[in-house]
């Protein structure tokens, strides 16, 4: 497995974030990691990228564990935060030249253009992130996430601030790395997309996953399985009463 | 258009309502926060310093008995001088003003400002009110820290001189924020439009002519040969003749803080606060220009994230092109000297030049010097070198101290935290290296007329072992500061983000004063080998053994560096966001 979870928790001080979460993704495979707000989404992801350190159990980028062989996992980890915090001074091209210098990206240069090409930044490459809007500086950290050729990719809501096309773009770019053989852990609150693009999709909710499998699986857990938002909000019980005078209209 | 009464009392309702609720949740988060260890230790050490800094060394001091003794001459001439100076020194800063954007913060506004006041029905004027009454709290402070240290007497004259210094630094905020506004307006096609930003620039102009036929008399009367001369021309200075009607404006201004008598005081207190009103009325009617400032921010943060890079960083390239492969250090000394090379701005080089012009310029005006000029630029070499080395690494913070703000990306990079200490500490390191040298190389190379009493092999000896220390005393302060974020990052500010209030100065001084101890303690063990190696090789090489007794003290320290950038590896893994100090 690329990317493996076992029995992983996470705290801050007395408050539990995660508890004993267990669940692994493989290469090719594109997994959604969906949960309402305060579930440890993040909190999962940050760990499974080296940021915050786990608490107890174990996790693992391709067989590396991220915390006794951190340089050797994170070489092999792409990570895609929500918040596109960038070095205000550098350029977008600095930006994927010191990551390249960073992982050791081989034929820099080439992939450079070609990535900047996919995600449409062709002509700011000399820009500074203060005059990019903030669609512009999310596809800046996606791209220093893709540059290099990660084995596992996790995006934390890839499409926030991103235009129509560009959402359309980050699809294909999504689908098509995992179809490249990288395993992608997907961190979204756009239900349809996750339904779309991932063959499997674990549900969170308080710290602890509450559901694991393909959407066709989970289907079968609940009465109204019309849709991925509802299969979650039942499995959740968050499924909410029709609003008041809604059914006259 | 100045707003109505009822709506300037409307907004002022608003903006009350902001700043009290404000500054009581403040209150009270610091009140609470006080019950965690790192900030109720933080909260003592402040005002243990407050205590001593005000009412113990050197602060409020009793009224003074009626029988002390006279004061000297040179206090007399420099007390009779004190309004001409106080006004050419103001004259100055509003001339400079003109030149270098000194900016006043009335337009920066925050991104709450923007997103709630910003869409409100109310003038962009408003905006401009607001701010000036939210800055009203630090000028306050900034009025009464003075007349706490340097006023003379009971409470009523201090209280005194406090309302005149807020009134000259409320005016002055003011006025810096018309400049702002004003100087796209110069070109105005409009006639009305122009003058108004043109008249007073005029009268800068006028005031800059003033001052510099002062600086024109001192010139021409010579360098000043003893201190009874430095009286009588200080003496002079308090009568300015014909410059003082093109010091008039900036005079009134400052008169109040000079006045020691309470009728004097009332007068002179009229004439400030009618040159504020002036001001203010001139900022406020320059609507057009608040509505397209103010309108420039506003999109600013609509398009932009946390910070004002536009101001803070300017698109320069790169100074060296970063190679494809080679050392994790290298590649954070790149990242470092871009970041410096795009942010130097005027104001930047101002606050460089100004203290050492004025150092200059005061030095040489003065008879603290004999040898002239050119012991006057040594000796500021030489204390440029000194602070360089002893305060720049507590005030460049450009290294992990201001990265940690991007933690999350950084600790993703697969580096080992020993290689990203090194490397974010190299870049200060030499850049600070190299103002100190500068300093030093102009120390050594004018000693020979400045200090005449020291013979050049020792001064070139001393220069050099200096040379040599310098960047691992540098190295190991920045390396120490940094340990101390990694290892007490609750007691570390994030970015360049300043914590404020008791506890937070406080915090400050205990991580200064651990630093310094640490640095204590590095030192100590290059300092006993260097000295060493000057006892077995001075009796041979005399003063140049000092060079080779540094350089074995600065490689030890540097390798006892080295092996502290290893021990704190651990500390930058363990290192958790959640512990981190965000800004209020």
């Amino acid at each position: 497995m690329a990317l493996c979870l076992d029995h992983f928790h996470r705290r801050y001080g007395s408050v539990v974030a995660v508890e004993d979460l267990s669940f692994a993704v493989a290469s090719g495979e594109i997994v959604g990691l969906i949960g309402p707000n305060g579930a440890g989404k993040t909190t999962t992801l940050r760990s499974l990228a080296g940021v915050l350190k786990p608490s107890g159990g174990r996790v693992s980028i391709d067989g590396f564990d991220i915390v006794r062989q951190p340089i050797d996992a994170k070489r092999r980890l792409a990570f895609m935060p929500d918040e596109p915090h960038l070095f205000e001074y550098l350029t977008v091209v600095e930006h994927l030249q010191l990551v390249g210098r960073l992982y050791e990206v081989p034929n820099l240069a080439k992939l450079v253009g070609a990535i900047l090409e996919e995600l449409e930044l062709t002509g700011r490459e000399g820009l500074l992130p203060g005059e990019l809007s903030r669609g512009m500086r999310q596809k800046v950290v996606i791209a220093c996430g893709l540059v290099r050729d990660a084995t596992t990719l996790l995006f934390d809501e890839p499409l926030t601030g991103l235009d129509p096309i560009g959402i359309r773009r980050m699809r294909d770019t999504i689908v098509g790395r995992a179809r490249g053989g990288a395993a992608i852990l997907l961190s979204s609150h756009l239900l349809p997309l996750v339904e779309e693009v991932c063959s499997r999709v674990v549900i969170m909710d308080r710290g602890r996953k509450v559901a694991d499998g393909a959407v066709a699986d989970l289907a079968a857990l609940v009465s109204d399985s019309s849709s991925l938002e509802q299969i979650f909000l039942q499995i959740t019980g968050r499924d909410l009463p029709p609003m008041a005078g809604s059914e006259s209209r | 258009m100045i707003p109505s009464v009822r709506e300037a009392r409307a907004m002022l309702g608003v903006s009350l309502f902001i700043m009290t609720r404000s500054a009581r949740n403040r209150a009270l988060a610091r009140l609470r926060r006080l019950r965690q260890p790192r900030y109720w230790l933080g909260a003592l050490a402040g005002l243990a310093y407050l205590y001593f800094a005000f009412f113990r060394v050197g602060g409020v001091r009793p009224p003074s008995d009626a029988g002390d003794a006279p004061p000297p001459e040179i206090v007399v001439a420099l007390l009779s001088a004190r309004p001409t100076i106080a006004a050419c020194l103001v004259a100055v800063l509003v001339a400079v003003a003109w030149i270098v954007p000194l900016g006043a913060g009335l337009l920066e506004f925050s991104r709450a400002e923007v997103l709630f006041l910003a869409p409100a029905p109310v003038r962009r004027q408003w905006l401009l009110v607001h701010r000036l009454l939210r800055s009203q709290l630090g000028l306050l402070v900034a009025a009464a820290v003075p007349a706490l240290l340097l006023g003379t007497g009971g409470a009523g004259p201090r209280l005194r001189f406090a309302l005149a210094l807020w009134i000259v630094l409320v005016t002055l905020r003011l006025y810096f924020t018309g400049v702002s506004l004003a100087r796209p307006r110069l070109a105005h096609p409009e006639p009305r439009a122009r003058s108004a930003a043109r008249l007073p620039l005029l009268l800068s102009v006028g005031a800059v002519i003033g001052v510099a036929d002062v600086v024109r008399g001192w010139i021409a009367e010579g360098p000043v040969g003893s201190l009874d001369e430095f009286v009588d021309r200080i003496g002079a200075l308090g009568h300015p003749g014909t410059i003082g009607w093109l010091l008039a404006p900036f005079g009134l201004v400052v008169r109040p803080l000079f006045d020691d008598t309470i009728a004097g005081y009332g007068v002179s207190l009229v004439g400030s606060l009618a040159l504020l009103g002036a001001t203010l009325l001139w900022v406020l009617k320059s609507d057009k220009a608040i509505e397209q400032a103010t309108d420039v921010v506003v999109e600013r943060h609509d398009t932009r994230a946390l910070t004002q890079t536009r101001e803070r960083y300017r698109m320069r390239p790169a100074p060296w092109a970063l190679a494809p492969r080679g050392s994790v250090e290298g590649v954070f000394v790149w990242k470092s000297a871009i970041e410096a090379v795009r942010s130097i701005n005027p104001r930047v080089v101002f606050s460089f030049v100004f203290p050492f012009t004025t150092f200059v310029v005061l030095g040489t005006a003065t008879a603290a010097f004999p040898n002239g000029l050119v012991q006057v630029i040594a000796s500021a070499g030489l204390l440029t070198a000194g602070f360089t080395t002893g305060m720049g690494p507590q005030i460049v913070r450009s290294d992990l101290r201001r990265d940690l703000v991007h933690l999350d990306v950084i600790k993703t990079w697969p580096v080992a935290p020993s290689s990203l200490i090194r490397g974010a500490t190299l870049w200060p390191t030499v850049s600070l290296t190299g103002v100190s040298w500068l300093g030093l190389v102009i120390a050594a190379m004018l000693s020979p007329r400045a200090f005449p009493e020291v013979s050049t092999p020792w001064t070139w000896a001393l220069a050099l072992s200096a040379m040599v220390a310098t960047p691992a005393l540098i190295l190991a302060q920045l390396v120490l500061h940094n340990g101390a974020a990694l290892l007490f990052p609750a007691w570390v500010s994030l970015g360049g983000h300043r914590p404020r209030g008791l506890d937070a100065i406080g915090q400050r001084l205990i991580t200064l004063g651990g630093t310094w101890l640490g640095l204590g303690l590095l030192t100590v063990p290059g300092a006993l080998l260097g000295a060493v190696v000057w006892y077995a090789l001075a009796p041979w090489l005399g003063p140049a053994a000092l060079a080779p007794a540094a350089l074995a003290g600065a490689l030890f320290m540097a390798i006892e560096v080295y092996g502290l950038t290893i021990a704190l590896g651990p500390a930058f893994d363990r290192l958790d966001l959640t512990d981190m100090e965000r800004a209020e």
